[in-house]
């Protein structure tokens, strides 16, 4: 093992898988620090390239971008206040508040250690663990996804701000949207009204760049006749030392450890990884918070957490795909197409019959994480530049490159409609003191919530039991249960608490 | 690709646009790039065709082919987008049977086969009929005498009314069974299928050569019968479901089309490329790379199969479908 590694490091170890790699990130970087390009679609059309150069040149490139394109995101959810993809949505709840107390820098590098950190869990567990954590992932079928998909969706509880009420809400608007579209199953129209840019469903990059994106520079604008100024809050805040810096991280290591962890074993399940991995992680690291109260109001650890965990399935998502030919998402599915076009079959032997290209790969995989790092790092004072530009301009940037973002995913003016009138939702939502996360977590999650079921149901004839006479199954619904109940108890001390101080609503 | 391609193709086709104007005043077909619609997102596998044809296309064509991405409703967006499309050649799309042909007949579109004007079909890959290594089933004989005798069956499919399920419909109307006797499980891809096979919870599937070739080396799967007009160079040892006595060709076929009204020399044109294509080099070596049979490359002969496609799938997944 150690020695294959080693022999590959040296056939890595040469200026064009380097140049690749180099390239990939700085390019996934940019891609995914605009809003509403995503380090996937980047990676979808540059896929085709890479399909007449070398293996180790090629497919490189390919991890690359989608690791410099996952922390990317990161950069505008806490600069601007847009995720720059879903998978950064929650990295915003407390990086841009941390951005509007002028601590811009050590959000960005909170984001930066703890993305390098994920990565490499993420990439241990690749190297060191794909056998058995697919032979886990393997056993994950319907029913198992509809368990984790409620366990992920009790993660609600943690970001809906400030009144749990409006947050369930939200939750249910989110459920609503979801279900426009054609029927998982069955294959009928819901709430389509006849419109066929409507059967696909709602397109989740139109929805996030506009609840998001388009509701900020809406926010932003109430001011703009107030004060031209720059986004002055954070002008002359330096970039601090890389070693202060480690050690701010080393202070959460355990948040950012638990939720590489959490990153590293979703992301090895097909599909719902990028997606679901930095709420769970996000939820739990408020969980276990001393000062819980702090989340979505600049905690560091808000930051650190999702960040960490979306990172660490960039590696871990490679696992069903390499292993069993599975993959999950897009992302994996575009790096099985790449790996097909040069003659390598994702498969039981795909391991064992190209030794020498795979650990070649899993080097170069270990190589990003270091770029990642590496040009994280550089290019860090240029994006705090952009805080420096007029608002005004900034603002209408942004504008520009969400509905170039939105339109490029399908070329459809419709996704834009979508967007504006998400953009004012937002506002509302905003206005109101509603908070968007848990629209755009269950937004995301109900179609595979109801899917699994369904499909759980089909296979099993009906049988509701099912679902608890599977061991996994039961293990995540128990634990759902328990958040769940633990949760109450503690809302309930904190308000019967709160009430005896006669400040209920501070928290 | 929008961008790169308005950057780049923008000024290219108004200089191409002055430059043919002032040379030839004629109709040349075609005097500009073609664009081809995908109808599924940038990276698999029709967009890898599309590439692999788009990348030599234009030795042959005097004109390069624009990908373009159309996706959505399992692939009918594209096929309803080149269904009302002006028929002046300039606008093609790429889609599998499963967005062209059977996806338009499970969603109740108002599409059939007159809509199209075929191109050519660049690749064709056959379902393989498969079971768990495990199962009693040995041939397709014993699976169907034991579907004859006793109760349902359990079949693993991507979806109701998907490509897999439409190649298991055709050959239970061969053998003269009826689609009740078996218990579709639906699992909504064709990974999420595998992984059922995979983790023993279920044991009958169709799926491709490169997707269960590794499994039967290994020994986890047993292949029984492939729905093709001939053997694979993968599995020689496995029989054609023709040489068995059933007239089942079915897979994934992707394939080039135009509008309906595409005038008879406009598709002369685009399927005499089509022909000088399917012999290049370059081409022929990315088929090889991805396993994919250059035989089942195919121009003029693909329109009769093509119809027949649709008159069978249309029989039989309105009957699956009860509508």
């Amino acid at each position: 093992m150690l020695e294959d590694l080693l022999a590959a490091a040296v056939v890595v170890f040469n200026w064009q898988t380097i140049a690749a790699i180099s390239l990939g990130t700085i390019v996934g970087l940019m891609i995914g620090a605009i809003p509403g390009l995503s380090a996937t679609m980047g990676m979808a059309l540059l896929s085709p390239f890479t399909f007449f150069v070398g293996p180790l040149i090629g497919i490189p490139f390919l991890i690359g971008l989608f690791k410099g394109g996952t922390f990317g995101g990161s950069v505008s959810a806490i600069l601007i206040g847009t995720p720059g993809t879903a998978a950064n949505a929650a990295t915003l709840l407390d990086g841009y508040e941390m951005r509007k107390q002028g601590k811009a820098s050590e959000a960005l590098m909170g984001a930066l250690n703890a993305s390098l950190v994920g990565d490499a869990f993420g990439t241990v567990a690749l190297i060191f663990g794909a056998p058995a954590l697919a032979l886990i992932a393997i056993q994950f079928g319907p029913h198992e996804f509809f368990a984790l998909v409620l366990f992920s969706l009790t993660m609600i509880c943690y970001v809906s701000g400030r009144s749990l009420a409006k947050g369930v809400l939200a939750a249910s608007l989110g459920v609503f949207f979801a279900l426009i579209g054609t029927d998982p199953i069955g294959g009928t129209q819901r709430l389509s009204f006849g419109l066929p840019e409507l059967q696909g469903g709602l397109n989740v990059i139109a929805l996030v760049t506009g609840l998001f994106g388009i509701a900020e520079v809406l926010i932003q604008m109430e001011s703009f006749g107030r004060t031209g100024k720059p986004a002055a809050d954070s002008i002359g805040v330096r970039i601090a030392g890389t070693g202060m810096q480690l050690g701010a991280a080393a202070t959460h290591l355990w948040t950012i450890v638990r939720s590489s962890l959490v990153g590293t074993f979703i992301g090895a399940l097909p599909g719902i990884g990028s997606e679901t991995s930095p709420w769970v992680a996000y939820g739990l690291a408020k969980r276990a918070s001393k000062n819980p109260e702090k989340f979505g109001h600049g905690a560091f650890e808000g930051v650190v957490a999702p960040e960490a965990a979306n990172n660490a399935v960039c590696a871990a998502a490679m696992i069903p795909m390499l292993v069993f030919g599975i993959p999950g998402d897009i992302v994996t599915a575009i790096l099985m197409s790449a790996l097909i076009a040069q003659g390598l079959q994702p498969g039981p032997f795909l391991i064992s019959e190209h030794r020498d290209v795979i650990f070649g790969l899993f080097m170069s995989v270990l190589f990003a994480t270091a770029a990642l790092y590496i040009f994280g790092r550089l290019t860090m004072r240029w994006w705090i530049k952009v805080l420096t530009i007029p608002r005004p301009l900034l603002y209408s940037i942004v504008v520009a490159f969400c509905v170039v973002g939105t339109y490029s995913v399908k070329s459809s003016s419709f996704d834009l409609a979508v967007m504006f009138v998400f953009g004012i939702v937002g506002y509302a939502m905003r206005k109101l003191d509603i908070a968007i996360a848990p629209m755009l977590l269950s937004f995301v999650l109900a179609k595979i919530l109801e899917e699994s079921l369904r499909r759980g149901l089909i296979q099993s004839d009906g049988n509701l039991l099912a679902f608890f006479e599977r061991p996994i199954t039961a293990i995540i619904l128990v634990l759902t249960a328990l958040v769940l109940v633990t949760f109450g108890y503690l809302e309930l001390r904190r308000r019967r608490r709160g009430k005896r101080g006669g400040n209920d609503e501070t928290a | 690709m929008k961008i790169f391609s308005s950057i780049i193709g923008l000024p290219i086709a108004v200089g191409m646009a002055v430059a043919g104007a002032a040379i030839n005043a004629q109709d040349m077909y075609p005097d500009r790039p073609i664009s081809v619609a995908a109808c599924y997102p940038a990276g698999g596998g029709v967009d890898r065709n599309l590439r692999m044809v788009e990348r030599v296309a234009s030795k042959y064509l005097s004109q390069s082919l624009l990908p373009q991405y159309r996706t959505g409703g399992s692939g009918t967006v594209a096929m309803q987008y080149i269904k009302d499309a002006d028929p002046d050649g300039y606008d093609l799309a790429i889609c599998d049977n499963g967005g062209a042909i059977i996806a338009p007949i499970a969603q109740g579109l108002d599409l059939d086969a007159d809509d199209f004007t075929p191109i050519a079909q660049v690749s064709f890959v056959p379902w393989i009929m498969t079971t768990r290594a495990t199962s009693p089933y040995d041939s397709v004989e014993s699976f169907i005498a034991a579907a004859k005798a006793n109760g349902p069956i359990a079949i693993e499919i991507s979806d109701i009314a998907t490509s897999d399920h439409y190649g298991w419909l055709l050959l239970l109307k061969e053998a003269g069974l009826s689609a009740e006797k078996f218990k579709w499980n639906p699992h909504g891809g064709g990974g999420p299928k595998m992984r059922a096979i995979i983790a023993g919870e279920g044991e009958l599937l169709f799926d491709d050569a490169g997707e269960i070739e590794g499994y039967v080396k290994d020994g986890t799967l047993r292949p029984l019968a492939v729905a093709s007009s001939s053997r694979l160079a993968q599995f020689p040892d496995v029989p054609t479901m023709q040489e068995l006595g059933y007239d089942v060709i079915a897979g994934s076929s992707v394939a080039i089309y135009g509008p309906p009204g595409l005038s008879d020399d406009k598709v002369e044109t685009l399927q005499a490329a089509m022909r000088e294509i399917r012999e290049d080099p370059a081409l022929l070596k990315a088929f090889e790379l991805t396993l994919q049979d250059p035989t089942t490359f195919l121009v003029e002969e693909f329109e009769p199969a093509w119809r027949q496609d649709w008159a069978n799938a249309a029989e039989l997944l309105r009957a699956a479908l009860g509508n």
